[in-house]
Order: C-alpha cells, then sequence, then structure tokens
C-alpha cells in the first residue's frame, strides 16, 4: 500500500518542481528530496540540488579562516535514510529545494483551506499529525506511527498534564485512587510513609511486614524495633545500604550523627574563628595605641631640638670666643653662612617682568588700538558725543590749539610737527596757506582775512605731490612749482588768489547767512552736509546778540516796554519806554497789527504799532546770567560743531587695503594734504592689516607690498622731477617712511616681500634689457629733457638703494639682493653712457654696489671699472683715456659733448658740491664738480673697502687668479657605475596593513559607503522578494492545475468506465449475435439479420453488424 | 627559528624530467639563440681612463642589460631561479572583521580553537625572513635572481628582482594578505607589477632545460662552494643555457618533497646541521656570487 502512494506522491511532487530545477526521473520514482526521504525503494538524491556545496556559489576565491561565507552555514544536513540497504547520507539541500518544500508545507495548505470559513482543529493525541500534515513528509511519517506511538503520546500528554504544579494540590482527584499512594499530599497523616488513621495505636500494623522485610535474618528483633520506634541512626543506613534499589551506593550517604558532628565542628570552627579575630583586633588596637605612645615621647624629644632660641650663656660665650678669635671651626662655618644670609637680605630684589610681546601681540595691540579710535571719530561724526571730555581738546577760539587729541596721540604728534613746521618756514609760506582739515581752530582764529583767502583752493595730496586743486577738482597747479612762482611774483599770484576768494566767498554768503566762520572753509563738502545744523545753531546765536523786535512774535498777555504816546512824540524820537502788557491784539484795516497795552502803572494805551513795542528786556543779572548760560551752550555747540567737523576730516584711522596703486594715491588724495600724512595713511594701511594679524591677510599685504614699490619708485621719480618738494611733501621723509613699512612688512612675511621682490627686480631687468635693445634704434638723449636714455628711473635706482636695508645684503646667497646686485652689475657695465645724468646715474650705482658689497667684503669689479671710467672722463684725452675703460658703458662716451664739456666745466666752480639727483641739480653747472667729487671719493671708497693697499691687492689678485697648468679639458661622463646599475627597488604600495578591508565599499566617503551599501540591499532583497513571489507563483500555480487535472482524471475515468461498461455490452451482444442469435431473440436489423440468419459466424469485411 | 629545518639535500634522486620539457627545448633551443643573436651588443661605457674596478663593470656591462628590464623576459636572461615551497600564507579574519595574515602568535587561540590545527605551522614569518634574505643580497641587486612563492594552499606567486619587501613583519603581513586578495600588487611610484599570483603548476614557468633541485637537510651534503662549483655555470652568460632552480622551504617543518615536485633532479643539502631557511639561502648564494665575482 504504501509503495504505491508513495509512487503516487514522487509523481506529483516532481511534477511541481518548477522548471528551474531539472530532476531525474526513472527508477520507479525518484523525485524532490522530500519525496525521496519518503520514497520506499530507491532514494534518488538530485546532483543539482546537492551540486550546490562544491559548485563556484560557495566555493570561494580567496579562502580565509574564519570567515563565514554566505549561504554555507545556512545549509544544514539532512539525513535521508536510503530504504533498504539503510545507509545515511548527508547531503546539503540547495536553497532552492528547500523554498519549495517549505512551500510545500505552509503555501499548499493554505491555498488548502482557502475559502473555508471553518477551522477543524483536531484534539485528539497523536491523531492531529494524521488531519493536519495532509501532504508530504507528515503524512508519510504518520503512516509509520504504530497504535503504540499513539499510546505512547497520550501517555506522555496525560503525564505532562499531571506534573503540573497545582496538580499537587489537586484534592478532588486524590480521594478515590490515591490514598495508598506514598507520599501524595492531601490531609491525611503518615508515619514513616504509612497512613496514620484513627486506628493507629503506635504499633505497627502488621508486624509481618517487618518480619517479611528482613526474613532471610529473622534474628535482631531490637533492631527492627528500633528501627520502627526511632528510625535513623546506624541501623538505618546499613538497612538503606542493604536495600537501596541502586546497590551500595554514595547515594545511601553518611550517617546523621556524623552530619551532626560535623555540623558542630564547623560551628565550633566558626565561633573558635570569630574569637580569633576579635582577640587579634584587639591585639592590634593596643599595638597601635602603644605606637602612638612612643611617638609621643619620641616627639617631646625632637621637639626639643626644634627650640631654637640661642642659650644666652651660649651667645655671650661665642661673642667672646668671637672677639677672640677662637671660634670652633663649625661656629665660623656659621658666621659664615650667618654673613652670607644677611647679605642676602640686603641684596636688591628684582621682580619677575612679563616676558617680551610677541610681534604678533604687538601689531593686534596697534590694530586695535587704531579701529578703536577709528569707532570713535565715526562716533564722532555721527554726532555722538559721549562724554564732554571728548572734545577737551578742542577750544572755541585759537588758543587750544595745543590741547591733547583726545587720547589720540598720533593725531596730537603730527599737529606739533605741523606746527613746528609752520614756525620755521613762516616767511615762505605767508602767501600760501595750505590748510589741514587738522588746523580747524587755527585758521579759525586768524584775524587777517587776507591770508585766508589762499584756503579757497583746496590742496590735494596726489601722486605728484601736493596739487592746488579748485572745487571742481581741477588741478591748478603744484605746491612746489607755486612756491616758486610765489617767490618770482607773489603779488600776481595774491590777486589772483584774492578774487578767487572773493568769489567764493560770496558763494559762502549766499550759503551761509552769516559768512559762516565757525569752520575752516576749505572743505566746502563736508560744510554743506552741516548747513542745516549750522543756520540753526547761528541764528540763534544772533538773536541772542542783537534783539530783533521783527522775529519775536506779538501775543496777548506778553510783558512788553511800550513807547508811551509814541505818535505824540516829535518824529518819535522820545524814548518813554514804560513796562506793560499786551490786553489784546487785533488789526486795522490797511492790514496793519495793532496791539492795546496797558501799563503797569495804569496807563492804557490802544492801536499800537508794533514799532512801538518791544518785549521786556531782561534785568542785568538776569541778562549776564542767561548770556553766560548762553554762551556755555554757544560753546559746547561750536566744540560739538568743530569736534565734528574735524572727525570728518581726520584721517580714517583703519583702511581697507588698496589693491591698486591708483587706488592708494586715491586715497592719499582724499585724506592727506601732507607727505607724512601720506606716510601715516601708509602705515596706518599696514598696522591695520597685518599679516601677524591674520594670516589670511598674506595675499592682500603681498599685494600692498608691491603697490608700496610702485610708490616708492613713483615718488623717487618725483624726486628726480621736483626734488624733495618742500615741508609739506618732503619726498625724502616719505621715503623714509616707506622703507620703514617695507622693512616690517619684510619681517612679517620674507617669503612674500622675497617674492614681491624677486618679481620687482625681473621687471627691473627685464625693462633694462628692452631699454639696451632699443639703444639701437632710438639715439640716446638727455633723460633731464624727457629724452630717451637707457639708465633706469631714479625712483628705480632710490628702490634699490633700500633694499639692502631692507633685506642683508651680507649673505653669500640671498633670494633678492644678489640679484639685485647683479642687476646693478649690469646696469653699470651694459648701459650706454651719452650725458650727465647717466653720468650721475652710474656714479650712484656704484656708489650702491659698494654699499651692497661692503659689508661682505666683496670685490665689485663694475664699480669700480665704472668709477674708473668716470675719472677718465675728466681727462685731458678723454677719448684715448676711455679706451682702457673695459666696460661697454664708455665706449661711446667721448662722443657727447656733454661729456667732453666737463672738464672744462669744471673750471668754472669753486667750492664743494655734493651730487644730487635732482633734475635740476644735474642740470646745473656745479654738477661736473659733483661728479668729479663724488666719483674721487666712492674710488676712496672702494680701496678701503678692500682692506689693503692696490699693491698687495694686485699681488693677491695675481696670485690667486694665476692659471699656471692649462685647464683641462671637460670630462666625459663618468660610466655607470655598479651601483647604478643595480636593480631598483620599488616600495609596493601597501593599504593600511592594521585593517585591511576586502569590503566594496573601501575608500569610499562615509556617506558614499553607506548609499552604496543601502542600494546593495535594496537590491538584494528586491532580487529576493521577486524570486519568492515568482516561486509563489508558479507554485500556485502548479496547485491549481494538479487539483484540475486531477477532478480532470476523475471525471475522465468516470466517463472510461461508463464507456467500458457500455462496450463491453456491446461486445456481449455482439458475441450473442456472431453465435447466431440463439440466445437473442432480436438479432439485428438489415444486413445483420440477414446474415444471423444465414448462420455463418464472423463480420464481414467492411461491413457492418 | 629552532623549529625551521628546511634545507638540504636530498640523497640519491634519479633525474626524472619530463620529455615533453626536452621535447619543447628542442623547439625553442633555435628561437633563444636568434634572439640572443639579435639584441644589439651593448656600447661599452665611454672612458678616458680605464675604472679602477673593472671585473664588476665587465660582468655589469653584459648583464645588465637583461637584467633591468623586468620579469618577463625570464626565459633569456641569466638568473637563478629560486622557489619558496609550502610558505604558509594564509588568511584569516580576525574579530574586529579585519583580514590578517595567519600565525602563530597572534592567532594561537583561533587555530587551536577554531581551525584545530597545530598554531606551531603558522609561520609566515620563514617566508618573510627568506624573501628578505633573497631580496637583499647581491645576487639580486646585479638581477641574477628569479624568485616565486607556493604556498601550502597552492597559490603560486612570481615576485619581481626591484620589489623591496618591508622589513618589518608587521607590515609584511599587511602586503601579503593585500596579494592574496587582490592576486597583484604593484610599486608605489609607477605601475610595474612587483607580486603576482600566477597559474599552477610552476614547472610552466620554469624556462626549459631548467635543472630544479630541491634543498632539504636529507639530501645529498656539498658545501656551499662546491655546490655552486658543480651545479652552477662559472659566469652568469653560461646561465642562459642552463637555467638553475632551488627550491628552498619555507615551512616551519617537513621537507621539500620530489612527491610536490616531480621535476626535482636531485636533493642537497650544504650542511651537516639543519639550517634555518634564510641562513641557508644566504650561503647558497655567497656561494654563487663567489663564482660569479659579484661583489
Amino acid at each position: 500500500m504504501s509503495k504505491g502512494r508513495s509512487k503516487n506522491k514522487a509523481h506529483r511532487s516532481s511534477s511541481s518542481l518548477p522548471k528551474g530545477i531539472p530532476h531525474k526521473r526513472g527508477r520507479g520514482g525518484g523525485g524532490g528530496a522530500a519525496a525521496a526521504a519518503a520514497g520506499g525503494g530507491v532514494g534518488v538524491v538530485n546532483p543539482f540540488e546537492t551540486a550546490r556545496s562544491t559548485n563556484s556559489a560557495l566555493r570561494v576565491k580567496h579562502p580565509v579562516h574564519n570567515k563565514s561565507v554566505p549561504g554555507q552555514n545556512k545549509l544544514r544536513p539532512t539525513t535521508t535514510s536510503t530504504g533498504a540497504n539503510g545507509t545515511n547520507s548527508v547531503h546539503l539541500q540547495s536553497s532552492l529545494a528547500k523554498s519549495i518544500a517549505r512551500r510545500k508545507q505552509h503555501l499548499s495548505h493554505q491555498i488548502l483551506n482557502e475559502g473555508k470559513a471553518n477551522v477543524f482543529i483536531d484534539r485528539r493525541i497523536g491523531e492531529s499529525s494524521v488531519s493536519s500534515g495532509g501532504v508530504g513528509a507528515y503524512h508519510s511519517q504518520q503512516q509509520s506511527n504504530s497504535q503504540e506511538d499513539v499510546m505512547l503520546k497520550r501517555i506522555v500528554q496525560e503525564r505532562i498534564r499531571r506534573s503540573k504544579k497545582r496538580d499537587k494540590f489537586h484534592l478532588t482527584d486524590d480521594d478515590d485512587d490515591d490514598n495508598d499512594k506514598f507520599g501524595s499530599g492531601g490531609g491525611l497523616l503518615t508515619h514513616r510513609g504509612q497512613i496514620i488513621d484513627e486506628h493507629y495505636t503506635g504499633a505497627p500494623i502488621d508486624h509481618r511486614d517487618v518480619v517479611l522485610s528482613d526474613d532471610d535474618d529473622g534474628e535482631d528483633l531490637d533492631k527492627v524495633d528500633t528501627m520502627l520506634h526511632f528510625g535513623g541512626g546506624k541501623f538505618d543506613s546499613m538497612n538503606r545500604k542493604e536495600r537501596s534499589a541502586y546497590g551500595s551506593s554514595s547515594g545511601g550517604g553518611e550517617e546523621l550523627g556524623q552530619v551532626y558532628r560535623s555540623r558542630r565542628e564547623e560551628l565550633e570552627d566558626r565561633i573558635q574563628m570569630k574569637k580569633m579575630l576579635k582577640a587579634e583586633k584587639l591585639k592590634r588596637k593596643e599595638d597601635q595605641a602603644e605606637t602612638f605612645d612612643t611617638m609621643d615621647e619620641s616627639f617631646a624629644e625632637l621637639a626639643q631640638l626644634l627650640q631654637f632660641r640661642d642659650k644666652e650663656q651660649e651667645r655671650i660665650q661665642r661673642a667672646t670666643h668671637r672677639k677672640n678669635g677662637t671660634l670652633s671651626t663649625d661656629d665660623v662655618e656659621m658666621d659664615d653662612w650667618d654673613r652670607e644670609m644677611k647679605e642676602y637680605l640686603f641684596t636688591k630684589k628684582v621682580k619677575a617682568t612679563d616676558r617680551t610681546k610677541t610681534p604678533e601681540e604687538i601689531a593686534k595691540e596697534e590694530a586695535e588700538r587704531l579701529h578703536k579710535l577709528e569707532s570713535k571719530r565715526l562716533a564722532r561724526m555721527a554726532g555722538d558725543f559721549l562724554s564732554e571730555d571728548e572734545f577737551s581738546d578742542i577750544s572755541v577760539d585759537g588758543g587750544g590749539d595745543g590741547g591733547s587729541g583726545g587720547g589720540n596721540g598720533a593725531k596730537r604728534k603730527r599737529r606739533e610737527r605741523e606746527k613746528k613746521d609752520k614756525n620755521g618756514k613762516k616767511k615762505a609760506k605767508k602767501g600760501d596757506h595750505h590748510s589741514n582739515p587738522e588746523e580747524l581752530s587755527d585758521s579759525d582764529d586768524d584775524d587777517d582775512e587776507g591770508n585766508v583767502n589762499d584756503k579757497k583752493r583746496e590742496v590735494r595730496f596726489t601722486a605728484d605731490g601736493l596739487m592746488y586743486v579748485d572745487k571742481q577738482g581741477n588741478v591748478l597747479g603744484k605746491v612746489g612749482d607755486e612756491e616758486e612762482d610765489d617767490e618770482e611774483d607773489p603779488n600776481s599770484d595774491g590777486e589772483e588768489d584774492s578774487d578767487d576768494d572773493s568769489n567764493e566767498e560770496d558763494e559762502d554768503d549766499s550759503s551761509d547767512a552769516d559768512g559762516h566762520n565757525l569752520g575752516d572753509t576749505d572743505d566746502e563738502a563736508s560744510a554743506a552736509v552741516d548747513d542745516d545744523d549750522d543756520d540753526d545753531d547761528d541764528a540763534s546765536s544772533d538773536e541772542d546778540n542783537v534783539p530783533a523786535e521783527d522775529t519775536v512774535e506779538l501775543k496777548e498777555g506778553m510783558a512788553i516796554q511800550g513807547n508811551y504816546h509814541a505818535n505824540e512824540q516829535f518824529e518819535n524820537k522820545g524814548t518813554n519806554w514804560f513796562n506793560g502788557t499786551i490786553t489784546s491784539v487785533r488789526k486795522a484795516k490797511n492790514g496793519q497789527v495793532l496791539y492795546d497795552v496797558t501799563y503797569d502803572d495804569g496807563d492804557f494805551e490802544e492801536g499800537m504799532v508794533a514799532e512801538n513795542i518791544r518785549p521786556l528786556p531782561k534785568s542785568m543779572e538776569e541778562k549776564e546770567r542767561d548770556e553766560k548760560k548762553k554762551t556755555e551752550v554757544e560753546i559746547a555747540k561750536q566744540k560739538k560743531q568743530k569736534a565734528k567737523l574735524r572727525a570728518k576730516e581726520a584721517i580714517p584711522f583703519v583702511f581697507e587695503v588698496p589693491t591698486t596703486l591708483e587706488a592708494l594715491h586715491d586715497l592719499i588724495a582724499k585724506y592727506a594734504s601732507t607727505g607724512a600724512d601720506a606716510s601715516l595713511i601708509i602705515q596706518r594701511i599696514h598696522a591695520t592689516n597685518s599679516v601677524r594679524l591674520n594670516h589670511k591677510n598674506k595675499e592682500k599685504m603681498q599685494n600692498y607690498y608691491d603697490v608700496l614699490l610702485r610708490r616708492f619708485v613713483a615718488v623717487g621719480d618725483a624726486i628726480f622731477q621736483s626734488g624733495n618738494g618742500g615741508p609739506d611733501l618732503e619726498r625724502y621723509e616719505q621715503l623714509n617712511s616707506l622703507t620703514k613699512t617695507l622693512f616690517v612688512m619684510s619681517q612679517d612675511s620674507p617669503e612674500c616681500a622675497g617674492a614681491v621682490w624677486s618679481r620687482r627686480l625681473g621687471i627691473f631687468q627685464k625693462a633694462l634689457s628692452k631699454r639696451l635693445r632699443d639703444v639701437e634704434v632710438t639715439p640716446l638723449g638727455d633723460a633731464c629733457q624727457e629724452e630717451f636714455t637707457a639708465w633706469p628711473s631714479t625712483g628705480m635706482l632710490l628702490l634699490m638703494r633700500a633694499l639692502p636695508h631692507i633685506f642683508p645684503s651680507t649673505d653669500r646667497v640671498h633670494a633678492v639682493v644678489t640679484p639685485g646686485l647683479l642687476l646693478l652689475g649690469q646696469i653699470l657695465a651694459q648701459t650706454p653712457i651719452k650725458t650727465r645724468y647717466d653720468v650721475v646715474m652710474g656714479l650712484f650705482c656704484a656708489g650702491l654696489m659698494l654699499e651692497y658689497t661692503k659689508g661682505a667684503k666683496r670685490v665689485p669689479p663694475e664699480a669700480t671699472a665704472f668709477l674708473a671710467g668716470v675719472l677718465r672722463l675728466f681727462a685731458d684725452d678723454a677719448e684715448s683715456a676711455l679706451a682702457y675703460s673695459p666696460l661697454p658703458s664708455f665706449s661711446n662716451a667721448y662722443k657727447s659733448p656733454q661729456l667732453v664739456a666737463l672738464r672744462s666745466l669744471l673750471s668754472n666752480n669753486d667750492g664743494t658740491a655734493c651730487l644730487s639727483l635732482e633734475k635740476d641739480e644735474i642740470q646745473s653747472d656745479a654738477n661736473p664738480l659733483a661728479i668729479l667729487n663724488t666719483s674721487l671719493h666712492l674710488s676712496q671708497q672702494a680701496i678701503t673697502n678692500l682692506g689693503m693697499s692696490l699693491r698687495e691687492l694686485a699681488r693677491v689678485a695675481s696670485s690667486t687668479c694665476a692659471s699656471n697648468s692649462p685647464r683641462l679639458p671637460l670630462q666625459r661622463r663618468k660610466p655607470a657605475s655598479v651601483k647604478e646599475l643595480a636593480v631598483k627597488t620599488l616600495a609596493p604600495r601597501i593599504e593600511d596593513p592594521s585593517r585591511y578591508s576586502m569590503s566594496k565599499d573601501k575608500g569610499k566617503s562615509q556617506s558614499q559607503a553607506e548609499h552604496d551599501r543601502n542600494r546593495r540591499e535594496y537590491k538584494r532583497e528586491h532580487k529576493a522578494a521577486m524570486r519568492e513571489l515568482r516561486l509563489d507563483s508558479a507554485f500556485i500555480e502548479d496547485e491549481r492545475r494538479k487539483a484540475k487535472s486531477k477532478a480532470d482524471n476523475k471525471a475522465r475515468e468516470q466517463r472510461h468506465k461508463n464507456f467500458a461498461w457500455l462496450e463491453s455490452e456491446q461486445a456481449t451482444l455482439n458475441q450473442q449475435v456472431r453465435l447466431g442469435g440463439g440466445l437473442l431473440s432480436g438479432g439485428g436489423i438489415g444486413a445483420a439479420k440477414a446474415k444471423a440468419k444465414t448462420r455463418k459466424m464472423g463480420i464481414k469485411k467492411g461491413g457492418k453488424f | 627559528m629552532a623549529a625551521d629545518d628546511e634545507s638540504d639535500a636530498s640523497g640519491a634522486s634519479s633525474s626524472n624530467d619530463d620529455d615533453d620539457e626536452y621535447d619543447n627545448e628542442e623547439e625553442q633551443q633555435p628561437t633563444q639563440k636568434r634572439q640572443r643573436t639579435s639584441a644589439p651588443p651593448v656600447p661599452p661605457p665611454l672612458e678616458i681612463a680605464p675604472s679602477s674596478d673593472a671585473a664588476t663593470s665587465a660582468i655589469q656591462s653584459k648583464s645588465s642589460s637583461l637584467l633591468l628590464t623586468g620579469s618577463k623576459q625570464q626565459g633569456k636572461s641569466s638568473r637563478i631561479i629560486v622557489v619558496l615551497d609550502q610558505a604558509k600564507l594564509e588568511t584569516i579574519k580576525n574579530r574586529r572583521g579585519n583580514y590578517e595574515l595567519l600565525n602563530c602568535d597572534d592567532h594561537r587561540d583561533i587555530c587551536k580553537k577554531k581551525l584545530k590545527k597545530d598554531p606551531k605551522e603558522f609561520r609566515p614569518d620563514i617566508c618573510h625572513q627568506e624573501l628578505l634574505a633573497l631580496l637583499d643580497s647581491p645576487l639580486n641587486k646585479s638581477g641574477h635572481l628569479q624568485l616565486y612563492i607556493s604556498t601550502s594552499r597552492n597559490v603560486l606567486i612570481e615576485l619581481h628582482p626591484s620589489v623591496r619587501i618591508p622589513r618589518t613583519y608587521k607590515r609584511f603581513a599587511g602586503l601579503m594578505v593585500q596579494l592574496l586578495h587582490k592576486m597583484k600588487i604593484k610599486a608605489s611610484e609607477n605601475g610595474t607589477t612587483l607580486m603576482k599570483v600566477i597559474k599552477n603548476p610552476l614547472s610552466q614557468h620554469l624556462p626549459v632545460g631548467t635543472h630544479v633541485y630541491g634543498m632539504s637537510c636529507q639530501g645529498l651534503l656539498y658545501s656551499p662552494t662546491s655546490l655552486a662549483k658543480s651545479l652552477i655555470p662559472t659566469s652568469p652568460e653560461e646561465c642562459i643555457d642552463h637555467p638553475v632552480c632551488f627550491i628552498v622551504g619555507a615551512m616551519a617543518a617537513g621537507h621539500v618533497t620530489v612527491d610536490d615536485h616531480p621535476y626535482i633532479e636531485k636533493m642537497f643539502s650544504i650542511s651537516e646541521y639543519p639550517l634555518s631557511g634564510a641562513t641557508a639561502i644566504n650561503r647558497i648564494l655567497g656561494a654563487i656570487e663567489h663564482q660569479w665575482g659579484i661583489v
């Protein structure tokens, strides 16, 4: 039976497998794993299901110990009995097979129950599996479950039910059947397991029991008695030993007495231990007390030692000893010690000082100071005065000029300096008074209005120096030029100025009613902004000074003075002013306002015109007080006003860093009026944006450094053009200040400065080489006449002059100075000389080279050669003399008329002359003398620089530069050495060895790794879900078909059955007919009937019945 | 290193080279010759004065041109081939999820409990030492050495002569883990492949007609110099025709066996005492260097 069933099952299960799993057909019914397990005859293992354990999916590429390969641990060995031979073969099920088996268990069950409202729960013990596990393995297992198994299960169930704790207290059941059970609960009393009931007498219930228990001995009834009555003891143990079901095992345990004894011993031990501990504790305590006592005693001894006070006697003794010089050596030492200590007492104590501030801190402080001042200034500009002392430096009259600038040290200093300058140059400046915003109060009190006239032209500071700028911003002229002009023709200039001034004054008057004499008029723009305020203030002050009737409105009830009956007086000249009050105000027909006045003395006057009424003049005291108050207020107001103006016109303390030279010049033009101002601005720009403050400023400051270099060149060129530029410009002073700033900035960030310098030098060099090329095509001229010359500009040379002050010139090789020196050498050696300008520049260069090389004791051959060349220019026969000059610069010098004339010009002058770089000086007649003078001086310096006499120098030079042996030819390259030919070692590219990971997310950023991980996981899950769904649907479809085919089969079977019956019926009938129809009464129709009549058997070919 | 006794010398082991190999040799011989002749002669170094070390320069001039061309031309170059056999290079995943080279120090417990193996046998440091000895030798620097490692898991690794093996074990271990996973290690400067996992068997990477000798302490005892004299051609040039391969063990205990490498002609030992692998290598290489005049 089972075989047939299993066959059927195998068939079904194999057909239920999806197409993915090929399976073996044949040999009676192999198939799916589950079916195979149940299969009776031969268990056939699907090789494709087991193949997975060895296929590539599980075989790893990189075998790694201790690494869990996905899928490996999921495989569980399934034991299948192969039936006939009974051997167990373990094979691994593929996950696909497993999933199919799972579906068979669960999904098919669900399909079966689909559409069924009720659930049948079989609670029969041992039978439930039959009903629930209708499919597959369960069913087949059930077959093996015999009746015994079912019974066993039932018993187990029962046991479980009874063994539950609560059943112990289940009284009702115990009554009837558990009475005699040993140890059962309930309310029974027992003795030694025997129930004590009402018949209990104490004697054993049945003597025989006892006797029977050890009937073999049959001797010691005493023992039995003892056992029965008292139990326990030795006897019991012996008894137990004998009777124990498990033999004389250790389970019998010790005797009770022993247990008791051991227990007692244990307790005694414990008590003993406790006692011992206590004693020990006590002892320790005593010990401690003793130690303390001894310590106290010893302390007393120690304390004696600690007494410092000398014994009087000892002291006296020692004094006498000392006097006598009989001190012991110890005492002498002690005396020395004491003396030294005393000396130390009197030594000067030096307090620890704060550490030196770092450059960063200094820069920060300076910047903070400037920022604070700037914020204050801005506050003043906005009219936001915090306290009175803020403008303590500002005075209404000019006397307070020297007042301190509200904590503005720099400002004050500057002003003082300016003042000094002014005093020094009073005569020069008389007709040419440059206004300075700072000089607000100074100019204010200048009595001579004519002098102020000049200020109408603004003086602005531009790249070219101080310029006069009119209100429209047109440049009128240079200050320096004008100075000269002034000297030449002061009158005409003064007239012009005054004309200008008068015009402007008119304008002023028109805009400002009272002439606006408060502020300086040089900055109209700023004044215009404040016009409203000014007007108010001025108006009020005016009213105070001269009471204006028309402005005071007369009202009813106002205390006034009335001119009593003025009309009646002669020509209104009477001054009968009396005090009174206005009682009414009315208008006359002609529009005149008339007043009715009641005088204090009781008089009354009607129809008074306004002329005859004036407000009550105040009493003298009142007036004075008022005046005072007014003036105070006014002064305060004026002060405020001035402070505001001054703040507005003062140089800001904080600047943005200008990125171009033009921007810097704009800044200077806007805020500065003198060279010192310009320097201050430059310094402030640096101070507030220093690299030391913030590393991010580096780029800005590097740019600014370049701007400064260019400014330096510009100022230097201006010096050439127009000299120092007077006390206001002080170009040399500017250059000094610039150099200082450059130096500080170079200290701030040397590498930036070095880079900028290098670039600048490169530019210079390129420019030079371009000029040298241009010499070929452009005729050389005099630079003083704005003609072409190959020599670099004055500004550039001045910059080169600054270079050794900014960077060390004594370095063996310096990134900036060495190229600079080379550039100078090139300039000297190669630039052709045509004019005196060229000679002056060359001398300057030579001097520079000497200065560069002085510190390091080098020899500048170009410089010395140039000096020699210059001296040769003064020779009688310059041409032949210059032929000796090694420098190409002098090759064509003798052709120049300017240079030829040098010697002759020399005699025109006498006295000493200094070489100057300024244009005028170069053009002057004294110049040749200066050239000679300087070149001689420089030659002397060059010789002293060498530090030895010329002869010695020549000797040294000849010895060191001598080349006795012929120079070796250039050697060819050596053959590659063994070392070079050796195999080059190449370091492998190692990833971090401490945590090498094989993960796919290695080297990705965290977010990227997470994203990828999620994507992978999603993909995996998605695939898994799709697979499951696909398998599900395949399975369901399969089940459906199976069910359908089952139903179809049934119907077909039925039909076949019916057909079979019909056929058999027909066959019987046909047989009857064939036999001749003897048994038939009927016997067919037509031919059959006829045939039947013939009685011939068989069916005619092709014929019918 | 007490347990290391991989070196030296087998007794009489008849040379059982395959016939196939000889066939190959016959086929390839002509091509080899042609290539050698066609290779342009190296111009002698330009010199005005003769250099002090004529001998070395001579060696270099002859050999260097063939050396630096990389490991691909092994068939034509004059190289001693050394195979480190049964190197214990295995990866393990530790508790933190990092991959490490299985060694007896760090993974003692894992070896015992999880892998159920004797931790003593996991000695990748032997391989490390031998590699250092080999790659640091003048013979290698002069380009006369070709290295292979064959691990106990039968992974065959080819090493470029210019690889710089990390000096410390830890870094070496990391490198090996990387190699076993990536199958290839490249140089950090340029893309030269320094180490590469190649296909088994070893015999297909050996030049045709290579004489393969195994080193084992049970082999025939030779002194290193006599070994070099008898087995190695007198100059590197002749080595081109008679390539020689030594198989040296890199395992903690055991021997190189003919079973593993049937192409071994003979087993040799170079000392009466069991030597550590690195020492044995140093001695053999020293003898060869001496014979070839490589200083």
